[in-house]
């Protein structure tokens, strides 16, 4: 069974460190999502993952065999490709043969084995055409059916959608997905799209700067984001800046700029330290000026500009701390705000996440680049 | 300025310097170099009687020339086969492998392209063919080559060397790199990535670069001047005929050869656009042995060695020669035998000689670079820039003839042309400049066209949009932003002035420049003079070079 385990995995190039200390473990039959910006060292894992590279350190485990110095011929897996690689001398179907070939399997098995993975992905009728008159995600069909065929339990997926259109690619994911879960394949998925990853992924790694931050199931990472990084990656949040009031058995009452009071689910921090506090763009209710009344996990100010986005609205408030922060707000809301309205905000304490404030700097604690 | 550069922006001005451009393109560049087709067939009986029906010696002559045509092929056919199996992996390691010392490799592999062909021709002859070289070292009394059909050989194998390198190592480095980690994950060992992707994605270059190796193999003439003996290739013998002044003869095998160069150009052209054909029978087990890193180390070794011993030493062989004969024979002690006393002490003032001959190639180098830039800038605009459609494509196509033809049947045809017809110039300085900027003109005109086409057109429209008139923005913008390659072109181009033998042989006349020298003193079995001139020219040529690699890479 085709478990996939990395033990503290780094690869170096001089001084560089592209990838430092990994460590996962992937089970049999997962699809998981390999999630952050680019220059985040996803696409390196991937190609640890395949031996097109040979980590510095650590110990790459598939199968229950280290296979750190293994070549990628001989790690039975199969890659798709972002700008989908197809052999442009070969036809669909010498493409799809290629691997069955090259293993050495007989005429019969081969042949088999690449009409099962061209009907897969229902290329059937292509069989003969060159690469040159296909489309973009017929191309990367053939790149599926290709590494299909060649019997791979495994299958890398880097970046498999970034080159086709935007709705083509909502559909062709859910496609990839009901493939790999039909042919019970264990599938690594590269993607820097946090709603791509959330929509096909069981579980997503995001990484940061050659590290993995956070390992979990999308929703996990969208109520319980571990870092500020993840908490503005996944999804969209809002961060102010505050210090711990009060702590009492369960609950922090955190003391923002210009006099607000928030009450968060925590008790990690120390009276008195600084912390950033996180709030999803979508919890925030709207609520009329006069209901402002200086209790806790409320705010207020006016708005500044409201955009309509497609199923939900972008509203700026200027905050009498003199912040502005933006939310997000269904359209029937957002429809009865007018630029200059006074408001009332509020949140309900279990949607208030706290961090320390990062020693770098928060802006940089965000970056996603 | 502004004001000045507008008024020349107008579509008048612009107009007439296409016209200029064009013209000096037909007049100076492709007119003389085919003129040698008119000549023999304004004057085809002397021709005739000259080549077919001799009073004396019928036509032994053209009994000749079908010979040593016949030996230029078969030396380029075998040159070119060779090239192909020590230059193949060659490429791929220049293209694929990483390693500290790759540079400096990379510019090795370049030498044998800008050492002086006459000053490569000696230094392999020092090499292979006499006991100071490779026989030395094994302890024989004379040479392993005498002057002939092998050493001819070795010295073209190493002249083409690098063309063959280059044009696949550039093909090679532009295949997707993608596509053989495709290859890999799909469970082909490396030697089977290479057979079945790597090669029928290079077979485009792999042919160009054939026909390229094998044009140049063919129409060499400074280097076989030297290494040939009495085994005559037919660019020789053009040289030889025209120095015993029998023209009409001469004339027509230029034009033999200039119809071959020619057709081997066009078929050049027609068969690198598209050619795949895929390998389909695939070998598991023995690829997979080929595949070993055992297998991968002894080639990249083999190489190594292979390009070591036949073309980067022999070619630049000379320089321990003259490091050896400096201050006397190594035999017998002699001063007088040795590279100093016979350069500076001999009564025949060698030096003077060496002196006055680098003068006029230098400032051959130097007004040919000038002028073919200043006219060849033009040209690659238009070419890069105007939709021209099939008028482009034949212009573009006609730049490379003085690249394809043998240089001494290019001289020969320049010379017709200017001397023997319009009487315009006796041989010398000013028609050894006219020939220096035919045959280098594709050398500034090529690499000028692809930096062109390499410019984004949007940074010049923004010049435009913010009011800058079109020469202001060519100056301001355009210029800085491909000035190194420029730069690099101008000194190819210089490089390669300074070093032309076959054709400068053909228009000299009493002048002389240092290859030519070169030529003479071997000739005259002055070899410690010769090795030296030829040392000069490999220091210059190895600078410009660095200085290129350098430029370029910024």
């Amino acid at each position: 069974m085709p478990d996939i385990i990395f033990r503290n995995v780094t690869l170096r190039y001089g001084d560089f460190e592209a990838v430092k200390k990994l460590n996962f473990h992937i089970y049999d039959g997962e699809y998981i999502g390999l999630l952050g910006p680019s220059g985040c060292g996803k696409t390196t894992t991937l190609k640890l993952i395949a031996g097109l590279r040979t980590p510095s350190e650590g110990d790459i485990i598939i199968d229950k065999r280290i296979v750190n110095g293994i070549p990628p011929e001989e790690r039975n897996i199969g890659m798709v490709f972002q700008h989908f690689a197809i052999f442009p001398f070969m036809t669909v179907w010498e493409n799809v043969t290629y691997g069955p070939k090259v293993k050495g399997w007989s005429d019969i098995k081969a042949e088999k084995a690449a009409w099962d993975a061209i009907e897969l992905v229902r290329l059937s009728d292509k069989v003969d055409v060159y690469p040159k008159y296909l489309s973009a995600p017929e191309l990367q069909r053939v790149g599926l059916a290709r590494a299909i065929a060649s019997g791979a339990k495994i299958l890398l997926l880097d970046e498999p959608l970034s080159m086709l259109d935007v709705k083509v690619r909502q559909v062709f994911r859910h496609e990839i997905r009901r493939l790999v879960k039909k042919l019970g394949l264990t599938a690594v998925h590269v993607t820097h799209d946090q709603e791509e990853a959330t929509a096909v992924c069981d579980r997503i790694i995001v990484m940061r700067k050659g590290e993995i931050v956070q390992i979990g199931k999308p929703y996990e990472l969208y109520r319980k984001p571990k870092t500020l990084f993840v908490a503005n990656f996944i999804g969209e949040s809002v961060f102010l800046i505050g210090h711990i009031l009060e702590v009492t058995d369960h609950d922090s009452i955190i003391r923002l700029r210009g006099g607000y009071l928030l009450e968060a689910p925590t008790t990690m921090f120390n009276k008195g330290s600084r912390v950033v506090v996180a709030i999803r763009k979508e919890e925030f209710k709207i609520l009329p000026a006069s209901e402002f009344d200086k209790s806790t996990n409320q705010l207020n100010g006016t708005i500044v500009q409201n955009r309509f986005i497609g199923f939900f609205s972008r509203v700026r408030i200027k905050l009498k701390s003199e912040e502005v922060i933006e939310i997000k707000v269904s359209p029937e809301i957002a429809r009865t705000l007018r630029v200059g309205d006074e408001v009332t905000l509020s949140v309900n304490k279990e949607d208030v996440l706290v961090y320390t404030f990062p020693k770098e700097g928060l802006e940089e604690a965000l970056s996603v680049v | 300025m502004p004001n000045l550069e507008k008024t020349l922006s107008s579509p008048k001005f612009q107009k007439l310097a296409v016209y200029v451009v064009l013209s000096f393109f037909v007049i100076f560049i492709i007119i003389p170099t085919l003129f040698v087709f008119s000549a023999v067939f304004m004057n085809w009986n002397t021709v005739v009687e000259w080549v077919f029906n001799d009073p004396i010696i019928g036509d032994a002559r053209f009994q000749f020339m079908q010979l040593t045509l016949i030996r230029s092929f078969q030396i380029a056919f075998i040159v070119t086969i060779i090239d192909i199996i020590i230059g193949l992996p060659m490429a791929v390691i220049l293209a694929r492998s990483n390693f500290r010392f790759k540079q400096y490799l990379d510019t090795m592999v370049d030498l044998p392209m800008v050492v002086p062909t006459s000053a490569l021709g000696f230094s392999i002859f020092l090499f292979w063919g006499t006991s100071s070289g490779i026989s030395g070292l094994l302890g024989l009394e004379s040479g392993i080559f005498s002057p002939g059909p092998m050493l001819v050989m070795m010295a073209h194998v190493a002249f083409t060397y690098p063309f063959i390198v280059r044009s696949l190592k550039a093909v090679i480095e532009e295949i997707d790199q993608r596509l053989e980690y495709a290859a890999r994950t799909l469970g082909a060992p490396t030697f089977t990535v290479f057979r079945t992707i790597t090669l029928p994605l290079t077979l485009e270059g792999l042919i160009a670069g054939s026909i390229l190796a094998f044009t140049r193999s063919l129409g060499e003439t400074g280097a076989t001047l030297i290494v040939s003996g009495v085994y005559e290739t037919a660019p020789i013998v053009v040289v030889t005929w025209r120095k015993l002044l029998q023209i009409p003869p001469a004339a027509f095998l230029s034009m033999i050869l200039v119809i071959i160069s020619v057709i081997l150009l066009t078929a050049m052209r027609v068969l690198s656009r598209r050619f795949g054909i895929p390998l389909k029978r695939i070998y598991p087990k023995p690829e997979k042995l080929l595949s070993s890193e055992y297998a991968r180390k002894m080639r990249n070794i083999m190489t190594f060695l292979v390009f070591l011993g036949i073309v980067f030493i022999p070619s630049i062989y000379t320089i321990s020669y003259a490091a050896v004969w400096w201050n006397g024979s190594p035999y017998t002690g002699r001063i007088e035998a040795g590279v100093y006393y016979q350069v500076f002490l001999a009564p025949d003032n060698k030096w003077e000689k060496l002196l006055s001959a680098l003068g006029t190639s230098l400032a051959i180098a130097t007004l040919t670079t000038i002028i073919n830039f200043t006219l060849g800038l033009p040209m690659a605009f238009l070419l890069a820039r105007r939709k021209w459609g099939r008028v482009r494509e034949i212009i573009d196509s006609m730049i490379d003839i003085p690249l394809a033809i043998p240089t001494s049947a290019l001289g020969f045809s320049i010379f017709l042309f200017w001397n023997r017809t319009l009487h315009l110039f006796s041989t010398g300085f000013w028609l050894i400049l006219l020939v220096h900027i035919v045959f280098t003109y594709p050398y500034m005109v090529r690499p000028l066209i692809a930096i062109v086409e390499s410019i984004d057109p949007e940074i010049e429209e923004a010049a435009r949009s913010l009011g800058a008139s079109a020469l202001t923005t060519f100056r301001t913008v355009t210029l800085p932003s491909i000035k190194s390659g420029i730069l690099a072109a101008g000194i190819m181009t210089f490089t390669r002035s300074l070093s032309e033998t076959g054709a400068t042989i053909i228009v000299m006349g009493i002048d002389r420049t240092v290859p030519v020298l070169i030529v003479d003193w071997v000739e005259a079995q002055a070899l410690q003079a010769a090795s030296f001139a030829s040392l000069i020219l490999i220091l210059i040529s190895y600078v410009s070079l660095v200085i290129i690699r350098h430029i370029t890479k910024e």
